[in-house]
């Protein structure tokens, strides 16, 4: 009897080759840890929905309040602008959002003297509100810390408003 | 004594098996979800309530935009009629509103300053004059709205109980 004969080189290749495919089938036939697998991957899934019924959810209800405080202050904007004709108008918008409680701390407010979007060839008051929102469960989703929630309104100025006694301005949008 | 007493729970819970390990489960499950049920219940309630609350001070806003000439022909009865629709809008007397027409003066401006809830009107100034804050004066519209919350699941104390409030300062001239 001699010594047991050794695989050949071509015989070790092959077997490499073929151990990756063997332990694929090995795992395949385990359903050890299923319920981990799974869990880990529905995770994410769930985290994103989430995310989505409660931040973004609270993103639409700051916008509703962004809205409003926008209408308020494009409102009062036109009015002012009727009465000045000055850019002294966009600073009373701007005050009319801090006392609103958005001031230049929480939020962004832009004013500005703009054609009208009924486009009549009047002028008329934008105002756009910026807040941001700082977004938690949202991450697994993007990479943004921050979600900012916008509103706009417009309010429509009324030529020669000083020889009228009714309406002073129109909130368009 | 003490190990045969031990070797008998054992050899008893052995013979058991599997079974009731689904109810022990779920026993212990229970009382989780039943606290995540409610405080997701709690925080939808919230959530709906604030809305609400908008919406009703965004109707007096509107009215007080739309009826902006009556903060100096009859302040009491703009007065009245905001109160009414903020109280009113989502149901009977569901609200509790406050409103103040211009610091129940029609005739002079004001440079009101602070914030949500808590402005303060200061001396009557000239209408159109700048304001020592920003902005123009003019004459505003003060509304606050408030409504006691009652968690549908009070006992577990997972949201905030008690008076959620709105407000909304409008500036009519």
């Amino acid at each position: 009897m001699g010594s047991p004969r050794l695989p050949s080189r071509k015989a070790w290749r092959l077997a490499i080759l073929l151990k990756p495919a063997g332990m694929f089938r090995k795992l395949l036939g385990d359903d050890r840890g299923a319920i981990s697998v799974a869990s880990a991957l529905s995770l994410a899934a769930v985290i994103g929905i989430a995310a989505l019924s409660v931040e973004f959810g609270h993103a639409l209800l700051q916008r509703s309040d962004n809205q409003r405080v926008a209408d308020l202050a494009a409102y009062g904007g036109a009015l002012v602008y009727n009465n000045s004709r000055s850019n002294a108008a966009k600073g009373a918008a701007g005050n009319i959002a801090a006392l609103n409680g958005l001031t230049s701390g929480n939020a962004t407010v832009v004013a500005d003297i703009v054609a009208s979007p009924r486009g009549n060839g009047k002028l008329a008051m934008r105002v756009t509100v910026t807040t941001s929102l700082p977004m938690y469960l949202a991450r697994v989703l993007t990479s943004s810390t921050l979600l900012p929630v916008a509103a706009t309104a417009y309010a429509e100025i009324e030529p020669n408003i000083a020889s009228q006694s009714t309406s002073t301005a129109l909130l368009v949008q | 004594m003490f190990g045969a007493a031990a070797r008998a729970v054992a050899r008893s819970i052995s013979a058991w098996g599997n079974s009731g390990a689904a109810a022990v489960e779920f026993a212990l499950f229970v009382p989780f979800f039943m606290l995540v049920i409610a405080g997701t219940f709690n925080l939808w309630y919230l959530t709906y309530t604030g809305s609400k609350l908008t919406a009703a001070v965004s109707a007096g806003s509107l009215y007080a935009l739309n009826n902006a000439t009556l903060s100096s022909t009859s302040p009491s009865a703009l007065q009245s009629n905001i109160e009414t629709i903020v109280a009113d809008t989502n149901g009977p007397s569901w609200a509790v509103s406050t409103v103040n027409v211009n610091n129940g003066d029609g005739t002079h401006c004001y440079c009101p300053t602070g914030g949500p809830g808590s402005w303060n009107w200061g001396a009557a100034v000239a209408c159109g004059d700048p304001c020592a804050s920003g902005g123009v004066a003019g004459q505003f519209v003060t509304i606050m709205a408030s409504r006691t919350l009652s968690p549908l699941f009070p006992n577990f104390g997972l949201t905030y109980s008690g008076t959620i409030s709105r407000s909304a300062l409008v500036e009519t001239k």
